[in-house]
Formats: C-alpha cells, sequence, structure tokens
C-alpha cells in the first residue's frame, strides 16, 4: 500500500504544496492591510484592540477553512478520476487491492489535511506576534497550564479529529464508488455529492439518537467515564455524538458507532473498487 | 504446453448490449495469439476482463490458475488502448513506478528499450506525442519478465516509423516462456507474429485456430481471410 502512497503523494504534492504558499501569502497580505488599516488603535506598536484580534480570527478561520476545503475538493477529484479517467487503466491494472487504494487515498488525504491545517495555524500565530506584536502563543499557554492530563486530552482530541475526517472522507469515497457502479454517464454520477448530503445527515442523526439514548461519556482530561449527571453538570449538550465536545468529552456510544462507519465505509468501498467497478 | 489462460462461458453485457456472448478461449505458455476483429467486435472488452478492469456478467476466466484479481495483476504485462500514465508523470518517474509495483521489471532492458525507441527519462509525459507515448507504455510493458504479455492495440493511430519500432521492439523481446494476447484489426501488419489466431465478430468467436493451419486450409493470408469473414 505504501507503494502507492508515495506516488499518490508525488502526484498531489505540487498543487497542495502551491494552495499553501497561497494560503500563506494571502494571510500575510491580510495581515498587513490590517496593521495598516488599524495603525492609529494600536497603542505603541505593542497591543492589539480586542475586535482587531476577534477580526483578526474570523480571517485566519477562512483561510484555513477556504483552504481546508480546496484541499479536499483537489483530492475528492482525484479518487473519482481514478473511475472515470484514463488514469484508472493504470492504477486498476496495477497489483493493489481495493483495500490498499482506498487506503492509499485516505492516508493521503489526512496527511495533507493535518499539515495544512498546521503550516496555516502556526504561521499566522507567528505572522500575528511578528506584525502586530501580539503573542497568541502566551494565551494558548496560560490555557494549556490550566489543563490536567494534557497529554490525553491532546491525543484524544487528535485521534477525534482524524477519525471525524476520516468518517467524512470515507463517506465522500462510498458515495462516489456507489455512483460508478449505478450509474455509467459521468454527468449523472455528479450526483454522489446529493448521495452524500443524505449519507451524512442521516449518519448525523442517527449518532445524536444514539448519543442522547445512551449517554455515556468518556473524559479525555482524567479518562474517566461520566455519566448523564455529571455530564449535565459539566454542560454537555445531551445530542452531542462522537466527536470531541468543548468540555473535552466524547461520547462512548457516539464514538463506537464512529468506529463501524469507518470500517463498514472502508470495506464496502473496497469491495465495490475489487469487484463491482468496470473501467471503461 | 499449459495453459495460461483458460476462459469458460464468458459473457460481458454494458446494460443491455452484450458485448461479448459465451467465450470460450484457451491461450498456452509460449504462444502468442491474435485476437483479430473490427472496431466494437468485444475485443478490447475481452482484455479488460482478463485484465480485471471490467467483472464480467457470467463466465470464468483462470490466469495462472486464479481468478482476476491481485495475483493474476502481478503477472500480466498490460499495455491499454490509450496513455494511462499520470499527466503529472515523467519518463524517470513512470519508470520508477513499474520498479516498484513489478519484481519482475528489468531496468536494464528498460534503459535499453528507452534508448531503442529514442526516448529521453527527464521528458514529461503530458508533453509527449501520441506516437511517443505508445512507445514509452511499450517500453514499460516489454520490460517485464511477466508470464503474460497483453496488447490491446499497439499500432493503431501511430506513424508508419513509429509502427516499425513498436513492432521491432515486440518481435525482439518477446520471451518464449510466456504468452502474448495482441489485440488488432490492422491484421497484414501483425500476422507474421501470429501463433494463433482468434477472430472476434459482435462478441462471438467466428473463427480461431493455429496461424499456419488456417493460412494452409484456406490457401490464403490472415489478413484475407480477415477480409473474407468481416468484409
Amino acid at each position: 500500500m505504501f507503494k502507492y502512497v508515495k506516488y499518490e503523494m508525488k502526484g498531489t504534492m505540487k498543487f497542495l504544496i502551491g494552495a499553501i504558499i497561497l494560503a500563506l501569502g494571502a494571510s500575510t497580505g491580510i495581515q498587513l492591510f490590517i496593521k495598516r488599516e488599524a495603525g492609529n488603535t494600536l497603542v505603541g506598536g505593542m497591543t492589539v484592540e480586542s475586535d482587531i484580534i476577534a477580526f483578526l480570527l474570523l480571517v485566519l478561520g477562512f483561510i484555513l477553512i477556504g483552504s481546508l476545503i480546496g484541499a479536499m475538493v483537489y483530492l475528492i477529484s482525484s479518487y473519482r478520476k481514478e473511475l472515470y479517467e484514463d488514469r484508472g487503466y493504470l492504477t486498476f491494472a496495477l497489483p493493489l487491492s481495493g483495500g490498499q487504494l482506498l487506503g492509499s487515498k485516505l492516508l493521503v488525504a489526512l496527511f495533507w489535511g493535518t499539515v495544512m491545517g498546521l503550516v496555516i495555524v502556526i504561521y499566522n500565530l507567528i505572522l500575528v506576534q511578528v506584525i502586530m506584536g501580539y503573542n497568541f502563543f502566551d494565551d494558548i499557554w496560560s490555557i494549556i497550564k490550566q489543563i490536567d492530563n494534557l497529554g490525553f486530552l491532546l491525543t484524544g482530541s487528535i485521534i477525534t479529529s482524524l477519525m471525524e475526517s476520516a468518517v467524512t472522507l470515507l463517506l465522500v469515497y462510498f458515495a462516489i464508488t456507489v455512483s460508478r457502479v449505478s450509474i455509467k454517464s459521468r454527468k449523472i454520477g455528479s450526483l454522489w455529492f446529493l448521495l452524500f448530503i443524505i449519507l451524512a445527515s442521516v449518519i448525523t442523526y442517527i449518532q445524536e439518537l444514539i448519543a442522547k439514548l445512551m449517554p455515556m461519556y468518556l473524559d479525555l482530561s482524567t479518562m474517566g467515564i461520566i455519566g448523564q449527571r455529571e455530564a449535565y453538570i459539566m454542560g454537555i449538550d445531551s445530542q452531542f455524538g462522537g466527536t470531541l465536545s468543548i468540555q473535552g468529552v466524547v461520547s462512548i456510544p457516539g464514538l463506537l458507532f464512529q468506529i463501524l462507519l469507518i470500517v463498514g465505509a472502508f470495506f464496502a468501498t473496497a469491495y465495490m473498487l475489487d469487484k463491482k467497478i468496470d473501467i471503461v | 504446453m499449459e495453459n495460461i489462460v483458460e476462459i469458460r462461458g464468458l459473457t460481458k453485457r454494458y446494460n443491455r448490449t452484450e458485448a461479448l456472448k459465451n467465450i470460450d478461449l484457451d491461450v498456452e505458455m509460449g504462444k502468442v495469439v491474435g485476437i483479430l476483429g473490427p472496431n466494437g467486435s468485444g475485443k478490447t472488452t475481452l482484455i479488460k476482463l482478463l485484465t480485471g478492469l471490467l467483472h464480467p456478467n457470467s463466465g470464468e476466466i483462470k490466469i495462472d490458475g486464479h481468478s482476476p484479481g491481485v495475483h493474476t495483476k502481478s503477472v500480466i504485462s498490460y499495455l491499454p488502448d490509450r496513455n494511462a500514465l499520470y499527466s503529472w508523470m515523467t519518463v524517470k518517474d513512470a519508470l520508477g513506478m513499474y520498479k516498484d509495483f513489478y519484481e519482475d521489471f528489468d531496468e536494464k532492458k528498460s534503459e535499453d528499450l528507452l534508448q531503442f525507441m529514442k526516448l529521453d527519462k527527464d521528458m514529461k509525459v503530458s508533453n509527449m506525442s501520441k506516437g511517443m507515448k505508445e512507445k514509452l507504455n511499450l517500453a514499460l510493458v516489454l520490460s517485464r519478465k511477466a508470464k503474460i504479455y497483453i496488447l490491446d492495440e499497439p499500432i493503431a493511430g501511430v506513424d508508419p516509423v513509429a509502427r516499425d519500432q513498436i513492432l521491432d521492439a515486440i518481435i525482439e523481446n518477446y520471451a518464449e516462456d510466456s504468452a502474448m494476447i495482441i489485440t488488432t484489426h490492422l491484421v497484414r501488419d501483425m500476422e507474421n507474429i501470429f501463433d494463433k489466431v482468434v477472430f472476434l465478430g459482435d462478441g462471438e468467436i467466428m473463427l480461431s485456430g493455429d496461424a499456419e493451419d488456417l493460412r494452409e486450409e484456406k490457401n490464403m493470408q490472415i489478413d484475407e481471410l480477415y477480409k473474407e469473414i468481416f468484409g
């Protein structure tokens, strides 16, 4: 599988590094613009008004989300091209199982998503310090200092975020593959997006229902299980499903449902790639 | 000689159109088999079923004793009827990919073939002409020491010079301890290569047999026989 990861990385690298550079360039331009426009609100060039910080965070959020969406659209279209374009003649003739192909695509997409997110966030935090003279790292550090068992929380957060991304990507791959198997026309095959929206909505509904019916949570900061009463005291939304909540807890049934989804979507898609996809 | 390919009752449909109808075919080790037929006769469908790109509606395919899958893909060296190399690739990347995925890839042979085809390793696939892409794909396919070579229309749409180069490369690099299946409708250019020919029309085998026996029996060249069957 890692042999194919190597070529998937090579094939996507140029576009995605370009996208990262573009996002960093846009961040720099926007921060310089804000600094110039808001120059008179700076006190001694060392502190920044809170509304400017809020605006900066908003802009950073837009750049981050925009870049991640752009990257995912590109990576998803790379999967779709395997099923609809001539390159599929090479990919599907390689001695690779459907699972290996799918696993490679998934790993590369998760890798780029993580790299892109980290690079853009860290670059912008440094940039705020350099351009605005405001140290976000101090704020982050003061929050971190208050957290017990940071290791658990950090590991748990990374795992749950990756799981959430994996579920979304696998649902997209599943929807594209089902569309390809059942509809031969490329144009009508674009309806995979509709199928994805329906699947994602149904799954979110089920996940929330499960969380509501079985209110059992895992507190990542203590790795302890908490029930409905403690959850209520902590202010956890009873509809809350498998992902990490702001309080650092995950719904245990929601998490199990998410694991089942990952396994199910992966094997169903891999099976279709092996046994059902016709490269025509 | 043992059969490297065994096909029984193979049928493939695209919606309601039957592209292949109940085909039976054996390919012996050490033989070059020509699948001959006009456009739309089912040649490419048959090849794609063998390479695992398509899945049959009914019937059975055994290649090296296995149904099409990861194992058969590792023993088949396949030249598709179009360029499938990724557009971002250079010749060097394509060689690297074949070397990574196929244990039987012979690097020395690939160097020789690239030199013979006059292809530069730093060339980008997307900047190549159709003939150059065809030659590169063929060089990659013939650089393997595979059990079975499957070439789909290897000389279609290329200029006469490239055509001669491709034919020479096929003849010179064919190994006796393997089998080769070639589809074509350009019979005159290729008929001397074939040990066995299969005439495929409308998804059915119209005639098949040893090429030399058919020439003697029908008292005509394979090209003339082709015209008689499909003319």
